[in-house]
């Protein structure tokens, strides 16, 4: 199966330091990948090579077989991706509603009706984005990057903040949309959620890829472990 | 239909009160009425650029001088042609759209944002009136219109058709030409704030990166706002130069770069029906604080802007609007 994004030999320096050393990844379409590590591995930084923040300074980056890295973030996107920062970041001066219209670029969107519901703002719709709460703007923030229906999307700690059971919700939410053929590549490391939802894990650490495969297969590794008990 | 009669049940009324106004006081009033009223689309098109956008642009000023000039040149030199002076300002509009479109293209595509967008446009509203100043010889001239230095330029005909009656935009007709052309712009505004576009540049005040995100040409859609406001000053240029018959080097000065940012400031930006009555207001108050000395105006306006800032951050007139709407049930049913 031809891969939806595929990073080969990808390389990004600031200054003397190495953040992201020759991470090559593929990413199959229907998956739900999980690039995770400890502090400093460079997650945040490959999301942003990925997404056109950054800029390699070696390696390629190719979505669908074309090559992106000289496209500007919204040409990425209109090629049919999705992308969530970090932080929330939902328009506050907007309301919810406003929120999702202005994010919904395509004919075959998905419904506003049915993402309001599935991420339980139906109540809050005509509300100010900036009045609610935090658990409720990660949800409208995942909403909008998912509501073109793109191709893949791309989570950057999705669940930061959460309870438990938003967590939880969360994750349901993501294995639902995944099951209507949106592709995930999502940073994070709260395991609980990585247990729940991954279809397969990429463990960074100091920049380099570590291991691959399924979640079981990671984190029963010794290797992993030790990393994230700072061991190695 | 009926939704937006009790939404803008206000507008309506302050539109109707302004309609019957010829009726109640004299041409002298009224002249001077129409000429406040000028500067409310220099004040809306920064309402746009700031208000919905969050770009402080001092370039207003030098798009409001242009079209005056540009609509003074073209007029002078085509004197006695046909209808000249309406199509005229037609392309001096278009002119200054395009010089919009130029500054815009190099300040958002050339990466510069925030606060260097209002020094880079104060830098050229000060060049051109520095370059306007110093026109004084003859050899600034354009085909028959010359551009005087810092007399200005004088002579160019009013906006009309001259064999109609009320066919010149002067009185009466003037203070008519200006209030409708107010309504059709407020409306033309909320429609755009409203519309998908509108939207993303209002978010693109938020979070720029968040709406590339969603896939949106951030840099397009503030070359559109930014363009849309030098068009709303050219308005205010010429209307400014046909109500006076004159256009100075002053319109693009410090001061009267300035003083569009503090009637936006002062009325509320975030609010047309805000801004446009705010602006009415203040250049009345600018123009009365004037009578004893000019720089006593200056002072009291600056002062203004600290107070709206300090403690009324979203518009003294937007303010009072509310807090209107909020004591009269009727206006809220």
């Amino acid at each position: 199966m031809a891969s939806i994004l595929e990073t080969k030999l990808v390389t990004k320096k600031f200054g003397g330091f190495t953040a992201v050393d020759s991470v090559s990844l593929s990413v199959d379409p229907g998956e739900i990948r999980f690039i995770i590590g400890p502090n400093g591995a460079g997650k945040s930084t490959f999301f942003k090579l990925v997404i056109g923040f950054h800029t390699p300074n070696a390696g390629t980056i190719l979505y669908k077989g074309q090559n992106i890295e000289k496209l500007k973030l919204h040409e990425r996107i209109n090629l049919g991706m999705g992308v969530k920062f970090q932080a929330p970041s939902v328009f506050s001066e907007l309301t919810v509603l406003q929120n999702l219209s202005l994010a919904n670029n395509r004919e075959d969107s998905l419904k506003i009706n049915d993402l309001l519901n599935d991420f339980s703002l139906e109540k809050e719709k005509n509300n100010l984005a900036g009045d609610l709460s935090h658990g409720k703007k990660q949800w409208l923030d995942i909403a909008l990057s998912t509501i073109s229906k793109p191709d893949l999307v791309f989570l950057d700690e999705p669940t930061a903040g959460l309870s438990v059971d938003e967590t939880r919700l969360t994750g349901e939410i993501v294995k639902n949309l995944n099951k209507q053929g949106i592709t995930f590549l999502v940073v994070g490391h709260d395991m609980d959620f990585v247990k729940q939802t991954a279809s397969k894990v990429s463990l960074l650490h100091l920049g380099k890829m570590f291991i691959e495969g399924s979640v079981d297969k990671v984190l029963s590794d010794k290797g992993v472990n030790d990393i994230y008990l700072g061991l190695s | 239909m009926k939704d937006n009669y009790k939404k803008n049940k206000l507008q309506i009324i302050t539109f109707l009160i302004l309609g019957t106004l010829p009726l109640f006081i004299d041409s002298y009033y009224l002249d001077n009425f129409s000429y406040f009223m000028c500067w409310t689309f220099i004040s809306l098109g920064l309402a746009v650029i700031w208000g919905m956008g969050g770009i402080l642009s001092f370039g207003q000023t030098a798009f409001f001088g242009l079209a005056g000039y540009g609509f003074s040149v073209i007029s002078i030199n085509f004197l006695g042609v046909a209808g000249v002076s309406l199509w005229s300002i037609i392309l001096a509009l278009m002119l200054t759209g395009v010089f919009g479109l130029i500054v815009g293209y190099f300040l958002f595509y050339g990466g510069i944002y925030d606060v260097f967008i209002g020094i880079v446009t104060l830098a050229i509203t000060l060049v051109l009136e520095t370059f306007m100043q110093q026109t004084a010889g003859p050899e600034y001239t354009i085909g028959e219109a010359r551009l005087n230095g810092f007399n200005g330029m004088q002579g160019m005909p009013i906006i009309g058709f001259e064999n109609i009656p009320f066919g010149l935009v002067e009185g009466v007709t003037q203070y008519y030409f200006i209030l409708i052309l107010s309504i059709l712009v407020l409306i033309s505004l909320y429609k755009f704030k409203s519309s998908k576009m509108g939207l993303i540049f209002l978010a693109s005040k938020e979070d720029r990166d968040r709406v590339s995100s969603l896939g949106h040409n951030v840099q397009k859609i503030q070359l559109i706002g930014f363009t849309i406001a030098s068009v709303l000053a050219g308005i205010s240029g010429i209307l400014y130069t046909n109500w006076g018959s004159y256009i100075t080097p002053d319109s693009m000065g410090l001061v009267s770069a300035a003083l569009p940012v503090v009637y936006v400031a002062a009325s509320g930006k975030k609010d047309f029906f805000s801004v446009f009555i705010g602006c009415i207001f203040f250049v009345w108050l600018s123009q009365t604080l004037a009578i004893n000395g000019k720089q006593f105006a200056i002072i009291v306006m600056g002062l203004i802007l600290v107070i709206a800032t300090r403690f009324f951050p979203d518009g003294i007139i937007l303010m009072l609007k509310n807090k209107l709407i909020e004591k009269v049930k009727w206006l809220q049913s």
